[in-house]
């Protein structure tokens, strides 16, 4: 399942900096997602922060692991373990407590960015869930944001998206917002 | 005629408004969270100096007509005091909040990391 990187590497070879939109069939999010991680912090070697609404910290942690990739060089910031009260770190993650709490999420986003040496990346997992916890409108607003801070922050960012799930407008607006869209494994 | 003190008074009670105002407006955009938390502190903060300043404001305008007996100081030291409680609750909350957002060390950590690995 090499489909990702390649088509990955295909798109970013030339780019310095870049947004780029992944949209992945469900089947091969996870795979996806180690793929792209694998390439950036085990072949490019660049440290990076991955933000992850979909699956737990410990969770990803363990994928990361067993694929060889050192998350050491990674900060992440998880939003689906819920947390009572306010935000709490342990090691190199920060536990949001919740997909709705978009100001932390921007604000946890900017501060591991900026914490960073200068080339980096965000990964931004995934759009999906941000669609199912906020109103249509919040979610597009916060994509243009997200979009916006990318390239003022000079990153490499990468936003994942499945296929399904999410309306035409804002995978329109996603597109047009991104340097470049990737399709793995769908249309 | 207005005196200096009265027209101190009215600006600073003018400017205490302007920074509710400006703080209700920020705090509608930001969405749930300990930022929004820090925001809700933070007005409550500023409410009492408000306060603190209208009381002191009437007294300079109305002289001590609005005083009970001989007390009308003490309102204002007591909104005085609960304002700066307040603001060491606040400070408080944005050391915490520094403590879980702040990533220096985090960050420091991981170019240790990389400029070890360009050593070897």
């Amino acid at each position: 399942m090499a489909e990702a990187k390649a088509l990955f590497r295909k798109e970013v070879s030339n780019l310095r900096d870049y947004v780029v939109l992944v949209i992945v069939d469900a089947k091969k999010y996870q795979q996806t997602n180690v793929e792209l991680i694998k390439f950036l912090v085990k072949e490019q070697k660049i440290p990076g922060v991955y933000v992850t609404l979909n699956k737990p910290y410990e969770a990803i942690l363990r994928t990361f692991e067993d694929n060889d990739i050192d998350t050491r060089l990674i900060i992440f910031i998880d939003a689906v373990t819920s947390s009572i009260g306010q935000a709490k770190k342990a090691k190199n993650c920060l536990y949001i407590g919740s997909p709705e709490k978009l100001s932390d999420i921007s604000v946890a986003m900017d501060q591991a960015v900026k914490a960073l040496p200068k080339e980096k990346f965000v990964f931004f997992d995934s759009i999906n869930t941000l669609a199912i916890f906020n109103k249509p409108v919040t979610v597009a607003r916060f994509v243009h944001f997200l979009a916006e801070k990318m390239r003022e922050w000079k990153i490499k960012g990468i936003i994942i998206s499945l296929e399904k799930g999410i309306n035409d407008a804002l995978m329109d607006e996603l597109t047009t917002l991104a340097d470049s869209r990737i399709d793995v494994g769908g249309s | 005629m207005v005196s200096v003190n009265t027209l101190i008074s009215i600006t600073t009670v003018v400017f205490g408004l302007a920074s509710l105002l400006l703080i209700s407006k920020a705090r509608s955009r930001l969405s749930r969270g300990s930022i929004r938390e820090y925001v809700d502190n933070f007005s409550i903060c500023l409410a009492f100096i408000l306060i603190f300043s209208l009381w002191q404001t009437g007294r300079t305008i109305f002289g001590r007509e609005i005083s009970i007996s001989e007390l009308a100081g003490y309102p204002e030291l007591i909104f005085i005091a609960f304002a700066y409680t307040g603001f060491i609750l606040v400070s408080y909350r944005l050391f915490k909040i520094s403590k879980e957002f702040g990533f220096k060390e985090e960050g420091r950590g991981i170019e240790r990391i990389i400029k070890g690995r360009k050593k070897r």
